[in-house]
């Protein structure tokens, strides 16, 4: 069985002989045995684009060709390019084409592949020769504009001088960005999972025999092996929860297919994998609860036989006697329905851990793709017994993650236990197909809502009726964003009365976790039934929304839940996106091309409110950063933060930079490492620039009184004259007095071996930071083929001061394709029987360059009274794009008395739509409508 | 998503690749792009004991012209696109080529493959029937069959276990064409219609609606009888009921395809008579 075959190639030049197995794809030759680790594998079935690598003069995907196949050929990776790639790389870096960079390789070599072949590429010949190429971070602005400066340079907008480029791009771009599968110590093996393919039952054998015989197999784990040695596997905000435990594998029951039952670990992946197909299990199927509707009244088929109910949490707001009257007298009232479909994060990167136990020293060591070092550490050592101080948790580089790896998934956490129990180092890299059915998933919900309004179309009250599918196993915080949705729902408008319930219920799906703004069905719910209010009573819904939103005059303005919302400019963004889309044109343009021409354009708006740096998030609401500076007289800026794409150590650097008045490439960012940074909160809901941001402000002021000290000494003046300007301490009395940064080190150290000039700043989040956004576009429907395409994509923000504005709106872009995604053509799907159809990326579809629309930004910068004036802003774009594509379409398909509740708005929904409506005929005047 | 384990040859002619089949009769696959077989074999949704790989097999990758377009199966789909014989000979299948999926699987991927793999939703299957295209196949013999004969079912072919797909031939035939696939963009399709008009020959194929492309013939007599688009549409639905084909979405979709396909196939026609 186990034949190998020698192949000779060239990669990257440089002639290569080596002994294979011919089931070796190229991709894992490259990868696993030349450790050329800048070609990446998201998919490993031809989708995403991130293998590829150039044969023989012509790219390819490299999880598709065999290396056995590339004999006698001449392979380049990303890593040999070099200069070659130089004009497209420069250009990827100055158009923040790069996020978290795992696709970046792929898009260097396609790209590259792509000028040679077209010298002059227009803007549709770029995007259809990236279309391989899936980038889940950037909404793919950045890229297709880089390939065509790369053409052009002519054509180039140019760096802007407030915002920086990213210095996380150099690695990326050079194939050294150092992902989890790209960490291999000596020793390693792998683990594979093997999962229940079955919803709800009961697991009547499992035998793992034959697996362990195999040749190359070290182990297989059940949970009669692990579970008992497992401690508590809840991530921290949850550890007092009263519900049934969480355990590493399924024991006696299964309760969604996708949920481990055994774990392999092997010599090699294609020897875990061929484990795993020798385990035997058998599983007495019982009907799995699948319909969150019906669940929640279902009392025969329970999740968990032992709670008596399928519901998880319930929360209700009473309906005081007012809001009741206006929702029965107002004048009008109006009744509308959202659903929010099952969605998958899918970043680029799947999960993947690599831990390694070491029996003698008592330590272990994990790498993980993680937004959270140091919830991860604490995680793994609640749930390996091993001390915290002896766990350590490194994540370099993450490749995208949306919320997906905000808390320590169950998976990692059994490798880290199972590593602890043999002392060995194991490596799980999740599959596509495991990311996609036993990760996490999210938005799945259902809201009813009832508006009362005036004759005049003000809005008096509402109430929301709001249903989350929580899956399995409620996760994470998840559990908390829930009623959040109803405490936020009335968002920036003037609605003085509101009161909601929440509902969340058990399924035997998938769990729940959290993705871009768990909390987005708050707009969602709200701007889609808007324009569903705004139909039914015959009101344009700007116009709604003009007589309803909040005003600058009206602010603060206390919600009906008490919270209360400043600094914000809904009003303002409202109107520089009617404007920007010169909205009286389109509805013009709209009423004529369906008289003439019978065709359907749709304009939608929808006004986002994000809530960030929420202060009452324990533990994420607080952070700490330590500054150092070195005795060059360079910084550098200790943070629990990552690289997971946001451009922390960029944006942070800036933060430091500016407060310090140091040059931004005198300041160094060290992120990733639990030993070597403060504790923190990692990235994540939308908290980086208000919270570590103050935090890095914190510790600079703090550093900076230190200095002035210093300073002051060896200038001989008072500390109050000292200040720092441009890279100096200086009097600010004689221009011709300053000590350098170098100096000052230098003075310290001299106290003794290892004394640095530091300081350490803390900074904990007030109630809320509330960013704001108006989102507008104009879509166009095919009434034949039910597909939509986006004409113009406006978005009008107000993130406070912008660190960089080029960041911001890379978060935007990336968000509003997310966004996209979701309300066109991301859907999560079981079958009857609960298990799951969409199990990589080919069928469960995320968007390409063809579907990303060209985005025109309008930035208000209304500063928070956070210490940097920044807010929050990474996950409203998902939220905003939702609403906002799913307004357009259903304005479009309202014409012609086409009516939707639900997303994703794909063809066959659109098509069935038309068929209700009897308004299928291609154009109106030239059939009667058909019968159906 | 790692295969179960092969054995793997690289034979150097179709003859070599034949005797080869005959020795592993039913334990072998054909490896040609790779673009389909992969990622089965990688999600071990097909295992198989032996890999023949058809990419050194110098006599399946060419085109030809005489009286017929003549392909070898092994020529890659990115080389159909530009090839000027090709573009010259069947543009049709040019222009379905270059919507057979990214650059980079049209880099790798065949004819031959993407007829053998049999999509019932890909397009080039669609053509074949469309262009009226006869497929080769060898083995202990040589068969000839017209596409039509060659799909079966879904991922069903009329190639029999010591067979491979050797070359297709298309009729060099002036005709205004088009295809239309939803999501309209190089990549799987839902569904779709392909449309051919040379004078008195018309034909209609729908492709995603069935197992196997399918010719509509109410639709085509509607076309000749002088039937507008949405006529002809209506009635290719009249064609999937005699099919058996069970009343879905997919179906709305190849409808929408089709009407669409005829606009636009009809608005090449005039401008050929135009400026022809
Ligand atoms: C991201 C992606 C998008 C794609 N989009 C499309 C698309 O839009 N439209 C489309 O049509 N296809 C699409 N494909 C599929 C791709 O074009 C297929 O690869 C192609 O259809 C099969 O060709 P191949 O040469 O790669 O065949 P292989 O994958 O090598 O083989 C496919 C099957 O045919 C058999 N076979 C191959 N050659 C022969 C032969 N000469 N004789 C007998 N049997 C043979 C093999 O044994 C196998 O069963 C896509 C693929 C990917 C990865
Ligand atoms: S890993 Fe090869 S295309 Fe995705
Ligand atoms: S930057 Fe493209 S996937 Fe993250």
């Amino acid at each position: 069985m186990a034949e190998r075959m020698t192949v000779e190639m060239k990669v990257n030049g440089r002639p290569v002989r080596a002994e294979v197995s011919p089931r070796t794809s190229l991709a894992d030759f490259l990868r696993e045995e030349r450790r050329l680790t800048a070609t990446q594998l998201a998919c490993e079935e031809g989708v995403c684009g991130a293998c590829t690598v150039s044969m023989d003069g012509a790219t390819v995907l490299s999880c598709l060709v065999l290396a056995v196949q590339a004999e006698g050929a001449e392979v380049w990776t990303a890593e040999g390019l070099d200069g070659a790639a130089a004009p497209l790389a420069e250009a990827l870096h100055a158009e923040h084409g790069i996020q978290c960079g795992y696709c970046t390789p792929g898009i260097l070599m396609r790209g590259g592949e792509l000028l040679k072949e077209q010298p002059a590429p227009s803007e549709r010949d770029i995007r259809l020769g990236l279309c391989g190429n899936l980038c889940r971070c950037t909404g793919y602005a950045g890229i297709v504009e880089a390939v065509a400066a790369a053409a052009d340079p002519a054509a180039a907008p140019g760096e802007r001088g407030a915002a920086p480029a990213r210095r996380e791009d150099e690695r990326l771009l050079a194939g050294r960005g150092e992902f989890v599968n790209d960490v291999s110590p000596p020793g390693t093996l792998h683990v594979a999972f093997l999962r229940s393919t079955v919803a709800a039952g009961r697991i009547t054998r499992l035998e793992t025999g034959a697996a362990r015989a195999l040749e190359g197999v070290v182990a297989v784990f059940t949970a009669a092996d692990l579970n008992p040695r497992a401690g508590d596997m809840r991530p921290t905000p949850l550890l007092n929860a009263a519900e049934p435990p969480l355990l590493p594998l399924a024991a006696d029951r299964v309760r969604f297919a996708g949920e481990p039952l055994a774990l392999v670990v092997a010599g090699d992946r294609y020897l875990a994998a061929d484990a795993v197909d020798l385990i035997e299990v058998e599983i007495e199927p019982e009907p799995p609860v699948l319909d969150p509707g019906g669940a929640v009244e279902d009392t025969d088929r329970l999740v968990y036989a032992e709670t008596g109910s399928n519901l998880y949490q319930e929360l209700t707001s009473p309906i005081r006697p007012k809001l009741r009257r206006a929702l029965e007298d107002a004048p009008q009232v109006v009744r509308a329905t959202s659903r929010q479909q099952r969605q998958a994060n899918a970043p680029l990167e799947t999960r993947g851990v690599v831990a390694s136990y070491d029996p003698d020293t008592g330590e272990l060591v994990a790498s993980l793709s993680t937004q959270n070092p140091h919830e991860a550490k604490l995680a793994i050592s609640r749930v390996s017994g091993v001390p915290a101080e002896q766990v350590r948790v490194t994540a370099r580089d993450v490749g995208g993650s949306f919320g997906l790896k905000v808390w320590t998934g169950r998976d990692e956490l059994t490798v880290a236990l199972a590593a602890r129990v043999l002392g060995r180092t194991l490596k799980w890299i999740e599959t596509r197909q495991e990311n996609l059915t036993a990760s996490g998933h999210a938005r799945m919900d259902v809201g009813e809502a009832t508006f009362a309004l005036d004759e005049q179309g003000r809005i008096l009250g509402c109430h929301l009726d709001h249903l989350e599918d929580t899956g399995a196993y409620p996760l994470g915080v998840v559990g908390k964003a829930g009623p959040f949705v109803g405490m936020v729902f009335t968002g920036p408008y003037r609605i003085p009365l509101h009161a909601f319930r929440f509902r969340s219920v058990r399924t035997n799906t998938c769990p729940r976790g959290a993705y871009r703004g768990p909390w987005a069905f708050a707009t969602v719910a709200r701007e889609q039934m808007l324009d569903e209010v705004a139909r039914a009573v015959g009101m344009d819904p700007l116009e709604l929304r003009r007589r309803n939103v909040l005003g600058p005059d009206e602010l603060p303005y206390t919600m009906p839940t008490r919270l209360v919302l400043d600094h914000v400019t809904p009003a303002q963004t409202l109107e520089e996106v009617a404007a920007r889309l010169d909205y009286p044109e389109v509805r013009l343009r709209q009423r004529r091309l369906l008289a003439e021409e019978g065709r359907l354009i749709g304009v939608g708006i929808a006004i986002g409110l994000e809530p960030s740096s929420i202060g009452t998030m324990q533990p994420i609401d607080r952070d700490t950063a330590r500054l150092r500076v070195e005795l060059d007289g360079t910084i550098t800026a200790y943070l629990a933060t990552g690289a997971g794409g946001q451009g922390v150590e960029t944006t942070m650097a800036q933060v430091v930079a500016a407060e310090l008045d140091v040059d931004l490439d005198a300041v160094r960012v060290v992120q990733g490492d639990t030993d070597a940074t403060p504790y923190g909160r990692g990235t994540g809901a939308s908290g980086t620039a208000v919270i570590t941001g103050s935090a890095c402000r914190a510790a600079a002021a703090e550093l900076l009184t230190m200095a002035k000290e210093l300073a002051a000494e060896h200038l001989g003046v008072p500390a109050e004259r000292v200040e720092p300007r441009r890279g100096v301490l200086a009097d600010r009395q004689d221009p011709g007095a300053a000590v350098s940064w170098a100096e000052l080190a230098k003075t310290v150290s001299a106290h003794g071996p290892g004394e640095r000039l530091e300081a350490l700043g803390r900074y904990k989040a007030p109630p809320m930071t509330w960013s704001n956004a108006c989102h507008g576009c104009v879509v166009e429907v095919d009434r034949e083929l039910g597909t939509v395409r986006i004409e113009r994509y406006v978005v009008a923000e107000d993130c406070g001061r912008m660190i960089n504005a080029k960041v911001v709106e890379g978060q935007i872009a990336g968000g509003v394709l997310q966004g996209i995604g979701g309300a066109l053509l991301e859907e999560v799907r079981y079958d009857a029987q609960g298990r799951p159809l969409t199990r990589g990326l080919a069928e469960y579809a995320v968007p390409t360059t063809l579907e990303a629309p060209a985005i025109e930004f309008v930035h208000i910068e209304t500063p928070s009274p956070t210490p940097g004036g920044h807010k929050g802003m990474g996950q409203g774009g998902a939220a905003g794009a939702l609403a906002c594509v799913f307004n357009a379409v259903a304005d479009a398909l309202a014409q012609v008395g086409a009516r939707v509740d639900r997303t994703p708005l794909d063809p066959a929904r659109i098509l069935t739509a038309f068929a209700e409506a009897g308004s299928r005929s291609p154009r109106p005047a030239a059939r009667p409508p058909s019968p159906s | 998503m790692k295969p179960a384990p092969f054995a793997y040859r690289a034979p150097t002619s179709s003859a070599q690749a034949i005797a080869l089949l005959a020795e592993h009769r039913g334990r072998a696959r054909l490896l040609a792009g790779g673009q389909a077989l992969m990622p089965l074999l990688a999600s071990r949704q097909v295992r198989s004991p032996l890999l023949i790989d058809l990419n050194r097999v110098p006599d399946l990758a060419f085109v030809s012209r005489a009286e017929r377009l003549r392909i070898g199966a092994l020529t890659r789909l990115r080389r159909l696109e530009a090839d000027p014989v090709v573009r010259a000979g069947a543009p049709l299948l040019a222009a379905a080529a270059a919507l057979a999926g990214p650059v980079q699987v049209r880099n790798r991927a065949t004819l031959g493959g993407a007829l053998a793999h049999a999509d019932p939703a890909a397009e080039l299957p669609a053509v074949a029937v469309a262009l009226d295209a006869r497929v080769e196949l060898r083995g202990s013999g040589v068969r000839h069959l017209p596409a039509a004969d060659f799909f079966r079912g879904a991922h069903q072919t009329a190639l029999d276990d010591g067979e491979l797909l050797a070359a297709i031939e298309f009729p060099l035939r002036e005709a205004a064409f088009a295809i239309e696939k939803i999501p309209a963009r190089p990549g799987h399709a839902l569904a779709g219609a392909v449309v051919v008009l040379g004078g008195e020959d018309r034909r209609l194929v729908l492709f995603g609606a069935g197992p196997v492309p399918l010719r509509p013939a109410r639709a085509e007599a509607a076309l000749a009888g002088g039937a507008a688009p949405a006529e002809v549409a209506e009635a290719a639905m009249a064609d999937l009921d005699a099919a058996g084909v069970p009343e879905d979405v997919t179906r709305a979709l190849a409808r929408g395809a089709l009407t669409r396909a005829l606009d636009r196939a009809r608005a090449t026609a005039r401008n050929q008579v135009d400026h022809g």
